[in-house]
């Protein structure tokens, strides 16, 4: 129990530390294995633990309102990548109610950029809604 | 010729007898006669004196009487024009009380009847603004392609990265 709980504790600094400087991951990982010395044999457990925050944290859901050539998914998922840092590791959905555009959803963010979220807002606009 | 003789003594005596029968008469029947007649206008005159006096009194007690029914009449007129202010003021009171309720009753009804208009413009302004956006949706599905889907998204990611 106490080794789960350091291996946590391990991961989430990791995990802070790359996401506060993702450029120093090399020095990052050596300043680890310095900081474990004797603890080396967590190091395995610590990056298991580290990829399973990661694809929680980084990992969201593109919907998109029709089906695209595999290279435009690419595309936008390479730019989601660069505009939206919590959206990583994206897989995409398909849902025609949406119309035409998409809806990103990660763990703390969702993204309305459809037709169908543009006519709603006009919708509550019409109804006196906020 | 047979000449009238006068026997003095007779006459005398005649004379006599006349003035003592006067004189008793006098004291025994005239005197107690008048006595009785003055008892009797007396009383006559005090029984007309006493008539004039109950006629007075009669006359008295008939303007008292009037006075008293004047009074009463006027004591009772009060009453009558007292009630008769009182039963106005009350069927006042009672008018104003009614038209405040039916004012209540009116504003009420009135404010129910505007919000019922309202709801149902309420409702029918949602109907319309829901069967527009249907229409709408329709519309934009049928008309949005490949090509039209590929420069919505785009222009999405455009805002993205700005």
């Amino acid at each position: 129990m106490k080794k789960e709980k350091e291996i946590a504790s391990w991961s989430r600094a990791l995990y802070l530390a790359l996401e506060e400087n993702p450029n120093k991951a090399k020095d990052i990982f050596q300043n680890l294995e310095k900081s474990l010395m004797k603890k080396k044999a967590l190091i395995p457990g610590i990056v298991k633990k580290f990829n399973r925050m990661y694809e929680k944290e980084k990992s969201a859901d593109l919907i998109l309102a029709r089906e695209m050539g595999e290279s435009d998914k690419k595309t936008i998922k390479e730019k989601i990548k660069k505009s939206v840092p919590q959206a990583q590791m994206i897989q995409e959905k398909v849902d025609g109610n949406l119309l035409a555009g998409f809806r990103l959803k990660t763990k703390d963010v969702l993204i309305k950029a459809s037709l169908k979220d543009v006519l709603q807002k006009i919708k509550n606009k019409t109804y006196g809604h906020n | 010729m047979n000449s009238v003789e006068i026997d003095w003594k007779i006459l005398v005596g005649q004379i006599v007898n006349f003035a003592i029968l006067f004189f008793v008469l006098k004291a025994l029947v005239y005197k107690p006669f008048l006595n009785l007649l003055k008892t009797r206008r007396d009383k006559i005159e005090e029984g007309v004196s006493k008539s004039i006096q109950a006629d007075e009194k009669l006359k008295q007690i008939d303007e008292l009487k009037r006075i008293a029914e004047k009074e009463s009449d006027e004591e009772k007129k009060k009453i009558l024009m007292k009630a008769e202010e009182d039963a106005k003021k009350r069927k006042e009171e009672i008018d104003k009380k009614a038209e405040d309720e039916r004012q209540v009753l009116l504003t009420k009804a009135k404010k129910e009847a505007e919000d019922l208009k309202d709801k149902e413009i309420e409702k029918t302004k949602k109907e319309i603004i829901d069967n527009a956006f249907s229409l709408t949706e329709k519309l934009i599905k049928e008309s949005v392609d490949e090509s039209k889907n590929k420069k919505i998204v785009n222009d999405f990611l455009n805002k993205l990265e700005v």
